[in-house]
């Protein structure tokens, strides 16, 4: 009898919960409407089912119980009972898949007149690629990446010459425009997914996989990876922002003069990130460099652990090494430790970490940033 | 190969209990096993809810343990837990006795596998020692990410992991050729495969998948280990690895997914048949009542055993494989709903019309039929290759999942110990504690992963070590994280209840009878309880009937043992005209 | 217990070890055919080179072809065990081939790391060359039952039997590879695999 309360009352609490809850898809930001119908249509027919047949084991168990004189009806089978409902069932899964099938045929085929754009992963940050004026992107492979030719380009190649290389996590796209994004990986599987958009895909090493969509929405998206990449998976963090045509034209300009000036692009990005709020410029620029050139992966602006160590306190520390020797976290040490990685190895972590092109002033604004993250508890020490 | 000298019963400890030939002593120590390593991960699996409930809260559980715990707690749940306990567990214990044997047909080789699955589980369990411990690559171990220094436990751990299931399916071979070999070689007189008890057909059908599937997991874990030690690029293909060029080339990730999931898709059938068995025979014992379509069951394992070989790609619709099998894929995964729903529908049509006894073993195969069919229907969401696209790698994966392959058969395993816990003992387990375990698990199981969908379709994914400063995420998604977290600590503890009953039972429990359930089916008719060495005492028994003869009509007792001669009876029978 | 009693209700077993070995030999066809599907698919790549086929082969092969004519012959004659004794030798022999053959390839430069078809032709000889070695295995047991038993007269034919069985599909394998390996091109293997 308990079991017959529980069932009904998970009934009601789950409809419940559904109807109240304030978890659920984002608003939709792409042309992808249909798979929200098709989620819609299966949600209203296995709930049915899962109501349904909770229902029915309670009602069994209130009216079959075990009681004084019942026993009980012997019953083989029942052919045509079980006719209907193989012929229900069958009938359900249809009413799913059909819409299923439309769709997906509709998301394997990018118009022809789509946009290509270009994203590119690595552990754990994102780097876009758009056509130059030749409205082609040059070809690329893995064995040209190096510190100064992060994207691997060809440089063999006269198409990739004028291409508009991001080299950090944000890219624009303009509303309303279909656009089909190329998917690069130089390291481990990534994917590129973006929940507003609905539609995603892997990123694979050693070869090019896409999806389409067209963006519907302006706005401000947050790129997600969502295939385990390692242990900074959680926070390989990029954004997409659709813009209407105006803005993305003011955004595309920029990207041409940064390629102009003949720089890798790296800007700041908006928000700037939780912690400590950085004393002066420099300080402030290295905390967008940390973001743009991908440290926040492992490094986080308060002590904990992740990948690499946490900046704060960091700076006046001694380090333990691997090996058991120790080192005072001084400017000449985080110079070394930045510009020539692993060469030191502190103790519990691994050397993975990767040679990052930076030039002077840029390491020297990180080594501001990290300075300005132990400011306040060197301070609170002195005071002591 | 059985020989005569194996028939005499063991004399010394040792080779009683240690270096038994026993099915039923062989059973015992899989079950055992298979428990201790389950703790573990159910340890595991409640630290990494600490960390997403209570972010950084507790400090040891960085973002490199994170990883470790995910990986290790659903390759033990799944592989060294579940797969173990099913078959080398229950189908050890039960195939000899349900099919009327006095062993398993090879019983050198039955001891072996097990002392090889323990092996397995040490050098699983010894990949937390290495320098660097076990691996964090996600149980899918997805090569180019699993062998390089990104990942915890690139050294080291992933080379044990690998070598571990390599172990592991030597182990489940030299099982899985006894149970087929007993099962269709030493049935006793009058013992058809039409007579088989449900549980028999669902071990039957999963070691067979298990032979079939197994193989693929074994290529891909050599393949990789090649890759890892020998510097081969089957898998690997040119990568810059932390700023570094490896000198893997051409090789391809893809292919170690298809190996996986072509194993990976069968592993949720070799789990789920068992459980469908099992529970088909406990809601048929305490229903008092005969499984409502015995024969259309029989064919629905079998054809879901079939069709579990074509649909692994419903994994893989967003991994870069050729958009165009997406189509197939979609299309065979939800076909497979059909046999499945029948499995179902004929659960219930057993109780309606029943006598229902709420027993424990009933309550649990009740709870796994609510939380099966929960998990059956979301994954129709999953399979159907777009509605996966907004959800693949969410925690609406880690709910269905656990939904279906996680708690559902987690409740049978737990209604077939405290079914069949009285023939291997002779005690019964307490009732109150067992009401107490279920309640705990089956509400609980509900609090902790039915809001979890939610946050999958919210679009929170996967394998996240934290969610800080993700702005579509809102804050009451942590609250909701924290109450699931709760919910899991809770569950976690109340198995506590069930060892603490497992064990004390062994000593303190009621005796329990011969037959305490009333059961019809060959077990429960040994001469003794529990049955000893050789089962059947000096003669096999024969069999007369189908092993579900219960309230038949003109019958006095509510039930027939399969041994009974009485002329009545209500087998199914291929030319049955009428119902 | 008595034995008579048990020994008549026990299944038969040699029934039982021939289906025993017969769901054996099905889980090692599937393993190899995984391997092959495997072997088509990444044949299709543009690192693939064709690889020379060590000369040794064709011996190897013919030892392997004796060692199972030895032991059909020794299964259908229950006394005597000199081709029982052959059986093994040549057993003993390819498998010495394929180290030989191993060597060859390396000091032509073909290393295991080297390009994927010799990496794929030390993976699947390796996995061969190991469920070979289980073979002898069984045929050391075999021998040593031979000694015990023929002091007490009993028939060995039905273990020479199944050893011949394991040894006959071990050709059969080895064959199968060798086509893989060196007869068939990747092209038509990738039409018979469907390789992806
Ligand atoms: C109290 C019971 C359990 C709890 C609280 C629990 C919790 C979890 C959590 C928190 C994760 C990680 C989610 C993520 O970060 O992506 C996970 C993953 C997983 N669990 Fe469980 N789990 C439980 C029982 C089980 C059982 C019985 C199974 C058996 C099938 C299982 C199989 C898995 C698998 C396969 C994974 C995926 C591992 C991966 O992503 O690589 N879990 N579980
Ligand atoms: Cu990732
Ligand atoms: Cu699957």
């Amino acid at each position: 009898m308990a079991l017959a309360i529980a069932l009904i009352a998970l009934v009601i609490s789950a409809v419940l919960f559904h109807v109240f809850s304030p978890w659920w898809y984002t608003p939709l930001a792409s042309n992808w409407a249909l798979i929200d119908t098709t989620l819609s249509i299966t949600l209203l027919i296995t709930g049915a089912v899962f109501i349904a047949v909770n229902i029915f084991i309670a009602w069994c168990i209130v009216r079959f119980r075990q009681r004084d004189g019942h026993r009980a009806t012997v019953q083989q089978d029942n052919r045509k009972l079980e006719h209907w409902l193989i012929g229900l069932t069958a009938l359900g899964i249809a009413a799913m898949l059909a819409p299923g099938l439309f769709v997906y045929a509709d998301l394997i085929h990018a118009p022809p007149k789509a946009a290509v754009i270009e994203a590119i992963g690595q552990q754990w940050q994102w780097r876009f690629r758009l056509p130059g004026p030749d409205g082609q992107l040059g070809s690329t492979d893995v064995r040209f990446i190096s510190p100064t030719n992060p994207f691997g380009l060809n440089p063999a190649d006269p198409r990739g010459q004028d291409d508009i290389l991001i080299n950090a996590p944000e890219v624009h796209l303009p509303v309303n425009q279909p656009v089909k994004i190329l998917l690069r990986s130089q390291d481990v599987l990534h994917d590129f997914f973006v929940q507003p958009f609905r539609t995603r895909m892997n990123m694979v090493p050693g070869m090019v996989t896409s999806f389409w969509l067209t963006p519907t929405r302006t706005g401000r998206y947050e790129i997600l990876c969502a295939q385990l990449c390692g242990v900074g998976h959680f926070n390989m963090r990029g954004y997409v922002v659709v813009d209407d045509e105006a803005a993305y034209q003011v955004w595309l300009d920029k990207q041409r003069v940064t390629l102009a000036s003949a720089t890798v692009n790296t800007r700041p990005l908006a928000p700037p990130i939780s912690g400590t709020s950085p004393v002066n410029a420099l300080a402030s620029q290295g905390q967008s460099l940390a973001q743009s050139k991908g440290c926040v992966a492992c490094h986080s602006p308060t002590t904990a652990a992740g990948v690499g160590p946490g900046w704060q306190g960091l700076y006046g520390k001694h380090e333990r090494l691997a090996g058991g020797a120790s080192a005072l976290v001084d400017d000449a040490y985080l110079r070394e430790a930045i510009t020539s990685p692993n060469s030191k190895r502190v103790e519990g972590f691994q050397p993975v970490m990767p040679k990052i092109e930076l030039n002077d002033q840029e390491v020297n604004a990180l080594i501001a940033y990290i300075k300005s993250l132990s400011a306040k508890p060197a301070a609170t020490t002195a005071r002591q | 190969m059985a020989y005569p000298e194996q028939d005499h019963a063991p004399h010394s400890f040792w080779t009683r209990y240690v270096w038994s030939q026993d099915h039923k002593v062989i059973a015992v120590q899989y079950t055992i096993t298979a428990i201790a390593v389950g703790l573990v991960a159910l340890v595991l699996s409640n630290l990494m809810r600490l960390q997403i409930g209570f972010p950084g809260r507790f400090a040891f559980i960085d973002a490199n343990h994170y990883y470790q715990f995910v990986t290790m707690h659903g390759m033990i749940m799944v592989i060294y837990l579940l797969t173990a306990l099913f078959l080398g567990g229950f189908g050890n214990y039960l195939i000899p006795l349900m099919v009327g044997a006095r062993d398993m047909v090879f019983p050198f080789l039955n001891m072996l596998s097990y002392w090889m699955y323990l092996l397995a589980v040490l050098v699983l369990m010894g990949s937390f020692f290495v320098p660097g411990g076990p691996t964090g690559a996600g149980w899918t171990l997805y090569p180019p990410q699993a062998i390089l220094p990104g990942t915890p436990g690139s050294g080291g751990g992933i080379v044990l992991m690998l070598v571990s299931l390599a172990i592991f399916i030597v182990a489940a071979t030299m099982g899985g050729l006894n149970y087929v070999t007993t099962v269709l070689q030493a049935r006793t007189r009058g013992m058809t495969l039409m007579r088989l008890p449900l549980t028999v057909w669902g071990i039957l059908v999963a070691t067979i998948m298990a032979l079939l599937a197994f193989p693929a997991l074994f290529v891909s874990a050599v393949m990789m280990l090649f890759d890892r030690l020998l510097g081969t690029s089957f898998f690997m293909p040119a990568v810059v690895s932390m700023g570094q060029a490896l000198a893997y080339k051409g090789g391809s990730p893809i292919l170690f997914q298809h190996l996986f999931w072509f194993f990976g898709h069968p592993e949720v059938y070799i789990v789920a048949l068992p459980a469908f068995g099992i529970v088909s025979d406990l809601i048929s014992t305490h229903a008092r009542k005969n499984i409502f379509g015995y024969r259309m069951m029989v064919w629905a394992i079998v054809i879901i055993g079939v069709l579990s070989f074509v649909v692994w790609a419903h994994h893989m619709y967003v991994s870069g494989m050729n958009p165009w099998f997406g189509f197939f894929f979609a299309t065979t995964t939800l076909i497979i709903a059909v046999p499945t729903a029948i499995k179902v529908y004929n659960w219930l049509l057993t109780l309606w019309r029943g006598d229902i006894h709420l027993t424990v073993p009933m309550l649990f195969a009740i709870g796994f039929v609510s939380t099966f069919v929960i998990g059956g229907l979301t994954g129709l969401f999953l399979g159907n290759v777009s509605t996966d696209m907004p959800l693949s790698n969410t925690y609406f994966v880690v709910a269905h999942f656990h939904m279906v392959m996680g708690v559902s058969p987690i409740l049978a395993i737990f209604g077939g110990i405290y079914h069949w816990y009285p023939k291997v003992t002779g005690r019964l387990m307490n009732d109150t504690l067992g009401k107490l375990h279920f309640w705990v698990t089956f509400v609980g199981s509900y609090a902790i992963y039915f809001p979890m969908h939610y946050l999958g379709i919210l679009g929170m994914p996967r394998r996240y070590y934290a969610y800080d400063n993700y702005a579509f995420i809102p804050p009451s998604a942590q609250q909701l994280n924290a109450f699931i977290t709760v919910a899991a600590l809770i569950v976690g503890t109340f198995q506590l209840v069930f060892l603490y009953n497992l064990a004390r039972s062994a000593f303190n429990g009621l005796p329990s009878g011969p037959n305490p359930w009333g059961s019809a089916s060959l077990e429960w008719q040994t001469p003794e309880n529990p049955p000893g060495h050789g089962n059947w005492g000096s003669a096999l028994p024969e069999v007369h009937r189908w092993p579900y003869d219960y309230s038949v009509p003109g019958t006095s007792t509510d039930f027939l043992p399969q041994t009974s001669t009485s002329p009545l009876g209500c087998e199914a029978k291929p030319d049955r005209t009428a119902p | 217990m008595n034995d008579a009693t048990t020994r008549t209700d026990r299944p038969d077993p040699d029934a039982a070890a021939r289906l025993g070995l017969w769901v054996l030999l099905a889980v090692i066809t599937v393993l190899f055919l995984q391997f092959i599907q495997a072997y088509a698919v990444r044949s299709g790549s543009a690192d693939w080179l064709r690889l020379p086929e060590p000369a040794l082969l064709r011996w190897n092969t013919l030892a392997l072809l004796l060692a199972s004519v030895a032991l059909q012959s020794a299964a259908m004659r229950p006394h005597g065990t000199i081709p029982l004794w052959f059986g093994g030798l040549f057993g003993c022999a390819f498998l010495v081939g394929q180290l030989l053959a191993w060597q060859q390839l390396r000091s032509l430069g073909f290393g295991v790391a080297g390009n994927p078809a010799s990496s794929f032709f030390y993976l699947l000889t390796g996995m061969h060359g190991a469920h070979v070695l289980g073979g002898l295995l069984a045929w050391g047991l075999l021998m040593v039952r031979v000694r015990v038993r023929a002091r007490h007269g009993a028939d060995i034919a039905p273990g020479a039997r199944l050893c011949a069985r394991y040894w006959h599909f071990l050709l059969l394998v080895w064959l199968l590879l060798y086509g893989v390996l060196f007869l068939i091109p990747p092209a038509t293997l990738q039409v018979i695999c469907g390789g992806s």
